[in-house]
């Protein structure tokens, strides 16, 4: 038997047979009846209710750092505190969904704390995935980059497992590389590592 | 090919997951494992004796007059899903309930003690995962505890989880669950339970049960090629049965699996009590389809045989006692599978109407421009209810057709029934007759026997079954029919269909709070609200995951019920039909779908 939608709860428009168009908050799950994979659907229902209810209970939580720091804009202390809290979705095995819950997140219910509204839901997932895994570096690494300079690096997937290539990356950021410049030279540590990807 | 590693860290949770009354499910899967390994068939000596320690917060499970296990019983009972068993007589049939014993321990640690024939003395230790038998001893873990010193078997349940031992040391519950489940082997063959959970031992007795006024048995009756129903009693009393003794208890090997409400009228039904009992072959046959905890069994054709025969019997009974019948109302095992084939059909069938303005694959939107032929009345003496159990069936499972004919005239009728399923290649499969009086103003149940399907025989795809009511003339006065089909995955709903699907909102902090679901979309999609506090209330009794799972499917074939009725109303004021005869007749669509969909009868 397939196994029903994975997904979360997202805003989405409906629209009823007079016209009249309605935006909700509407589960990704739904029970096609007749289907014969009618529980299944309920028990993902539930699970995706289980991460809602995570998701807004972080977001609490965020909110209140947000109001200590009025200068989160980019601000990489706001953004590791953040990070922290964004690790519930690996304590509550939440991990394979992150995506989805960085797009309820930031772009359906709280744009304001994650670098504020974007054009669409895969440009403000970038915000918060960022958080995340700043969320796992040591305190001590946090504050040898700025917040653009971990966004490059956060870029190269699992880049930060690595200890030594991390150090050698951080100290190209301490000596001010940024951006284009900052990238290429993650590729260059990479590819003379034999791991370029 | 290489070995699958399996986690079996929450094997117990998932297990005891199964039961809705892990306690009762305690003592079924203790009498159960027992009784199995009793020395003589009629039990002679036998006893099980169920203590708790309150110095040490464990219960042991030790039982007399048994074999113990030797060498290939110890290594079956450290197995998981042994499958094999279900293919013996034995009570057990995966040897999975011994998990339970696990999901009662704050570390899940089980101690064994075994006294095999032979004298050999069996230890070992283990959790859901792991076990030794080789170095530990008793003495290790309690070293103020003897080792089992007679043939037999002692479980220790160690440090038992708080919330569970509370549980489990109200005694006059538990004693009652014991005297529910094994009263068969009580009666006939003597067999004692000793519970001692505050220092006292005391030994269950057989239920008390009210004295009877009326009874009935049928004895070594065939059930098809299945097997043979030893006997099936039926006891009406002259005060209420006791609850949890009330139904026809189903018995496989002395012990009670479940018990089939009677449908009637409450107060008839609460002085009924029964059961069923088998020959070998029928009790192996349930065996098979029986599900793990031992709690009920699973839709499959031995089943449903011998619950359609126990059904008949009990409803003639019940005639027999009144004239008046009342369908049970209850939540069966098997009912959201019913329930779902979904407000579709029902609206198909009680307001066919609706479903032509909907927005199924395919369907055709109604012209506004050309009004709607109004409706012919339907004919007095006709087929109200018409339709099968599934709309798809497996091979091993068997069509169970439901079927009432309703005579709304003042005068007696004489009427023909001829019904009949065909494949799609038009090969007749099954074609009862009947020839039937209908008594003024009245409704009649037939009962259509079952129909199994067997894989060389019959072909899968669709079926189709089709009933036609003729006039003493042998005039056709009403037809009706349905599909379904075999091994083969059924068709989405194509054309006219009321609900595509279901969706969830939350509702909480906007305008619709207090709505229970919003009006269907365009694309025939019905947004239940998940926050309102009906569902909650919903999801927050369920007393088990699955049981939740059921609740939330029926709980959204309400909301599909309430939102058709809703249509309904709206169609009929625009074509001006609304008056209080067409509210109250909508009034009684609703109920009726009501019934059918979330009130089916268990029976």
């Amino acid at each position: 038997m397939a196994k029903a939608k994975r997904g979360t709860v997202r805003k989405k428009k409906i629209k009823f047979p007079n016209g009249k168009e309605l935006e909700i908050d509407a589960f990704d799950a739904e029970i096609v009846l007749g289907n014969r994979e009618e529980l299944q659907s309920a028990e993902e229902l539930l699970e995706q209710a289980e991460i809602e209810e995570s998701a807004q209970a972080a977001l609490k939580e965020i909110d209140v750092i947000a109001q200590r720091r009025p200068d989160r804009e980019k601000n990489i202390w706001y953004c590791y505190e953040v990070g922290k809290i964004l690790q519930f979705v690996d304590e509550k095995g939440f991990t394979d969904r992150k995506g989805l819950i960085w797009r309820r997140m930031a772009y359906d219910l709280r744009p304001d704390l994650f670098g504020g509204e974007k054009k669409n839901a895969e440009e403000a997932k970038r915000y918060p995935e960022t958080m995340y895994h700043l969320g796992k570096q040591l305190e001590e690494d946090v504050g040898r980059a700025t917040f653009d300079q971990w966004y490059e690096i956060l870029k190269f997937k699992d880049i930060y497992k690595e200890k030594k290539l991390l150090e050698q990356i951080l100290t190209a950021c301490e000596k001010g590389l940024s951006g284009v410049q900052l990238r290429q030279r993650i590729k260059d540590l990479r590819s003379s590592k034999g791991k370029n990807k | 090919m290489k070995k699958r590693p399996v986690n079996l860290g929450r094997t117990d949770e998932n297990i005891a997951d199964q039961y809705d009354d892990k306690c009762e499910g305690l003592q079924k899967d203790a009498g159960q494992n027992s009784w199995d390994a009793r020395l003589t068939s009629k039990g002679k000596d036998w006893k099980l004796v169920l203590k708790y320690h309150p110095l040490l917060n464990c219960l042991t499970i030790e039982d007399f007059g048994t074999c113990g296990m030797n060498g290939e019983r110890w290594q079956k009972y450290q197995s998981l899903w042994d499958t094999t068993k279900a293919e013996s007589k034995d009570l057990g049939a995966r040897g999975q309930g011994k998990f339970l014993f696990h999901y009662f321990s704050k570390g899940k640690l089980v101690l064994t003690e075994s006294l095999d024939e032979g004298g050999v003395y069996r230890f070992s230790s283990g959790t859901t995962e792991e076990y030794d038998d080789e170095i530990g001893k008793l003495s290790d873990f309690i070293p103020s505890a003897k080792p089992l010193d007679h043939q037999g078997t002692r479980i220790w349940i160690m440090d038992l989880k708080p919330d569970l031992r509370d549980e489990l040391l109200d005694y006059k519950e538990f004693m009652n669950h014991i005297a529910k489940t094994w009263w068969e082997i009580i009666r006939n063959w003597n067999a004692t339970f000793i519970v001692n959970f505050d220092g006292i031992e005391r030994t269950v007795d057989l239920p008390q049960l009210p004295a009877v006024e009326k009874e009935k048995a049928f004895t070594n009756e065939k059930i098809s090629d299945l097997g043979r129903i030893k006997k099936l009693a039926l006891h009406y009393c002259k005060n209420e049965v006791p609850t949890q003794l009330r139904g026809v208890a189903v018995q496989r090997g002395g012990m009670t699996i479940l018990r089939l409400p009677v449908s009637a009228d409450e107060a008839i039904k609460n002085r009924i009590y029964g059961y069923c009992t088998f020959d070998e072959d029928l009790e192996l046959e349930l065996k098979r389809v029986e599900f793990p905890n031992h709690f009920g069994f699973a839709s499959k054709r031995a089943w449903n045989h011998v619950k359609e025969y126990v059904r008949r019997k009990s409803d003639e009974f019940v005639q027999e006692i009144s004239p008046v019948r009342k369908r049970e109302v209850g939540l069966s095992q098997d009912l959201v599978e019913q329930a779902v084939r979904i407000v579709n059909d029902l609206v198909k069938e009680y307001a066919p109407e609706l479903a032509s303005d909907a927005t199924g694959s395919g369907g055709k939107q109604p012209d506004p421009n050309k009004p709607r032929p109004p409706k012919p009345p339907p004919p007095p003496i006709r087929i109200d209810v018409f339709r099968g159990n599934a709309r798809k069936l497996e091979y091993d499972e068997s069509l169970i057709t439901e079927c009432e004919l309703i005579n709304d005239t003042a005068d007696e009728a004489r009427v023909l029934l001829q019904m009949e399923i065909r494949n799609e290649e038009d090969n007749l499969k099954f074609n009862p007759k009947y020839t039937l009086q209908l008594a003024h103003n009245s409704r009649k149940g037939i009962d259509i026997p079952l129909v199994d399907f067997q894989e060389n025989i019959d072909k899968p795809g669709e079926y189709k079954g089709t009933a036609v009511l003729a006039n003493a003339k042998g005039e056709e006065i009403h037809r009706r029919s349905f599909t379904f089909y075999l091994h083969e995955e059924p068709p989405p709903p194509k054309g006219k269909v009321f609900l595509s699907k279901i969706g969830f909102l939350l509702g909480k902090g906007k305008p619709y709070e207090r709505q229970k679901q919003l009006q269907l979309t365009d694309k025939g999609v019905l947004y239940v609200n998940f926050d309102h506090p009906d569902l909650v209330h919903v999801r927050e009794q369920a007393r088990s995951s699955k049981a939740r799972n059921h609740e939330i499917v029926l709980y959204s074939v309400k909301c599909g019920i309430d939102e058709a009725v809703q249509k309904l109303l709206e169609l009929r004021y625009n074509e001006g039909q609304l008056d209080g005869d067409e509210i109250r007749e909508i009034k009684r669509k609703c109920d009726a779908m009501y019934y059918d969909a979330v009130l089916i009868s268990v029976a």
